[in-house]
């Protein structure tokens, strides 16, 4: 080995003649590298705090509640709200989990377009897909732990306190239902903004850009499902009021959850907007943040005309 | 080994290359050409980042593009600075090694190895953002050879670096070639490529002008007669019977200096050995004979600017 700044020649040079894969999970360097960059960031760590921060005042509500039952009065114990309904009002506590998959994903392709490091990754024997599919991973998976995690701290503690036995003879399936409801915040957050970041060379208008369009639309679709309510009525109107990012995140996770909590529909508590039109925007959301991605991540810039 | 046949590629109504067929073998070959050439369209098409429109482009005899098998097999060092800043040299460098499939319990040796040879060992685990432009380019020309490529293309790797790191990259590349690879460098440091090879490929405006041995092409270039400098005693007494030579085309005396002249000929190899004989006629004593356009510089100039 050569003393450092010695002779860059090195007569002691090795032939590599181990394995070069070229197949398996081609995108897991990149996902890989995408994760251990968030982690690196300590705001990330400020912002998965802060995303977990309803879950923990879920927690002190069970313990206060477990309070207030151990009292006996039946009456109050009755209006008290479920682990599950709880759970929803939790859930719907989005906004952080959203700027986390901002700190993790605005620069995930603007950053690579910026360098122009394109011409490098897609020079490696990786393609263009492996290459999407990677930066893709590489938002999900952090987004989806920032929204799994906490709920499964929450339930788990609900179990234990009301009895492993009897807590999942009540949720047979609540386990199973957090997994699932924990990649919708994922994969609608991960696909828009790799989708925005690969159109955009500064990761910083890539927030900007998504954070307006997140709060634009919810407040649309806010205002035009009560200005519509008495037209439409409360069932397309609540449907309507989730008919945006935000929404379809948490109208479908209230629907996978199996309650909601109040929407400024008086009692209309179990009322749940209609689940085809939401899963069909997230559908929509993943086909074109994937599209977005897809068609814009190339090696070089080809001039036209 | 690297073909070319026939290959073009057209952006639109903007011509890439043209019509180029080429073989590029084993050991350094020089990718010259002016701004807008065509060198970093036909690199492209070698690394499989592009599709040729017309013709076709093999590595090792496949198809490069969007092709692992061959691109697991190629080195490539780009001329920009292509990096996320606040990664370590060595983190960039292992990325790039696990991207182009080194397996994974090898990575760290094959890391360490490559940073060793661009003489990074003391810089690998600062952030790239505190990087100069010579120590960029380093770790660049560190993450194309970090998989033991049979093929490395390099574009303009020589840029930042100062004349003891061009040397020891020559140095380098030199060694990466002499172990039987192929090696394509794109530079405008023209006197730099020359110390690394002689065998050279120009693109002009798209197609390919020449390629082969610089000292071959430029005795090819009848137009330009080759000029020959000659310090000796007495110059004066001898500048006759040269310019009575049949090569020889014109000849001057140098006033600043008089032991010095000059002269112009259109057969080099011919005027040398009648040079021989008149020398020994005449027990001439000559201290210096060169000829300062037989370069690549020279080469240049004459094929391009005509």
């Amino acid at each position: 080995m050569s003393a450092p700044n010695g002779p860059i020649a090195d007569l002691s040079y090795r032939n590599y003649d181990g394995p070069k894969s070229v197949d398996g999970l081609r995108w897991w360097p990149i996902a890989k590298n995408g994760i251990r960059g968030a982690m690196r960031k300590k705001f990330f760590w400020v912002l998965v705090a802060l995303a977990m921060l309803p879950y923990l005042f879920l927690i002190i509500q069970m313990i206060v509640l477990n309070a207030i039952t151990s009292r006996g009065d039946d009456e109050v114990t009755r209006n008290l709200p479920t682990f599950i309904q709880m759970l929803a009002g939790a859930y719907g506590n989005t906004v952080w989990v959203m700027f986390v998959a901002l700190l993790v994903g605005t620069g995930s392709i603007a950053a690579d377009n910026r360098a122009n490091a394109l011409q490098v990754y897609l020079s490696k024997p990786i393609t263009r897909r492996d290459y999407v599919i990677g930066k893709l991973m590489s938002v999900f998976v952090p987004v989806y732990a920032v929204s799994l995690l906490p709920m499964l701290i929450a339930t788990s503690f609900a179990a234990f306190d009301q009895g492993v036995v009897s807590f999942f003879q009540d949720h047979p399936l609540l386990y199973f239902k957090l997994f699932v409801v924990a990649a919708v915040p994922a994969l609608a957050h991960s696909s828009l903004i790799c989708g925005l970041s690969a159109w955009n060379k500064t990761p910083w208008m890539v927030g900007v850009i998504y954070v307006a369009i997140y709060f634009f639309w919810n407040a649309v679709s806010m205002i035009a499902s009560f200005a519509m309510r008495n037209q439409i009525g409360d069932e397309a109107a609540i449907t309507l009021r989730f008919f945006s990012i935000d929404g379809a995140i948490s109208g479908l996770g209230y629907r996978i959850i199996g309650s909601m909590p109040g929407q400024g529909f008086g009692a209309a508590r179990d009322l749940f907007p209609a689940p085809l039109p939401l899963f069909a925007l997230l559908a929509a959301f993943v086909i074109l943040g994937v599209f977005l991605c897809y068609s814009r991540v190339r090696a070089v810039e080809v001039v036209s005309g | 080994m690297i073909e070319l046949r026939g290959a073009s590629r057209w952006y639109g109504q903007v011509i890439g290359i043209n019509d180029v067929s080429c073989t590029i073998g084993k050991g350094i070959t020089a990718l010259l050409g002016q701004n807008g050439a065509g060198k970093s369209t036909l690199i492209k098409l070698v690394t499989g980042q592009l599709r040729p429109t017309t013709g076709e482009v093999t590595v090792e005899g496949e198809l490069p593009f969007a092709n692992p098998s061959v691109q697991s097999r190629l080195g490539y060092c780009p001329e920009g600075d292509t990096f996320y800043e606040d990664m370590s040299g060595r983190q960039f460098v292992t990325l790039m090694a696990r991207m182009s499939g080194v397996a994974k319990h090898e990575v760290r040796d094959r890391v360490a190895q490559a940073i060793d040879l661009v003489g990074m060992n003391d810089r690998a685990d600062t952030r790239l953002a505190g990087y100069s432009k010579g120590m960029r380019q380093r770790i660049k020309v560190a993450q194309a050879i970090v998989h033991d490529p049979d093929t490395l293309i390099l574009d303009e790797p020589l840029n930042g670096l100062d004349p003891v790191g061009r040397r020891q990259m020559g140095d380098l590349l030199r060694a990466f070639a002499d172990r039987g690879k192929t090696v394509l460098i794109s530079s405008h440091i023209l006197h730099e490529v020359e110390q690394m090879t002689r065998s050279i490929l120009l693109l002009h405006r798209g197609r390919l002008l020449a390629q082969g041995d610089v000292r071959e092409i430029r005795s090819l270039i009848d137009r330009h007669p080759h000029r020959i400098s000659i310090t000796m005693e007495s110059p004066r007494t001898i500048g006759p019977k040269l310019l009575a030579l049949p090569s020889v085309v014109s000849l001057k005396y140098d006033r600043a200096n008089a032991s010095q002249l000059e002269l112009e000929t259109t057969d080099p190899e011919r005027f040398y050995s009648e040079f021989a004989d008149i020398v020994l006629q005449d027990r001439a004593n000559v201290q210096t004979l060169y000829s300062p356009d037989n370069n690549l510089e020279a080469v240049f100039k004459y094929l391009v600017k005509g």
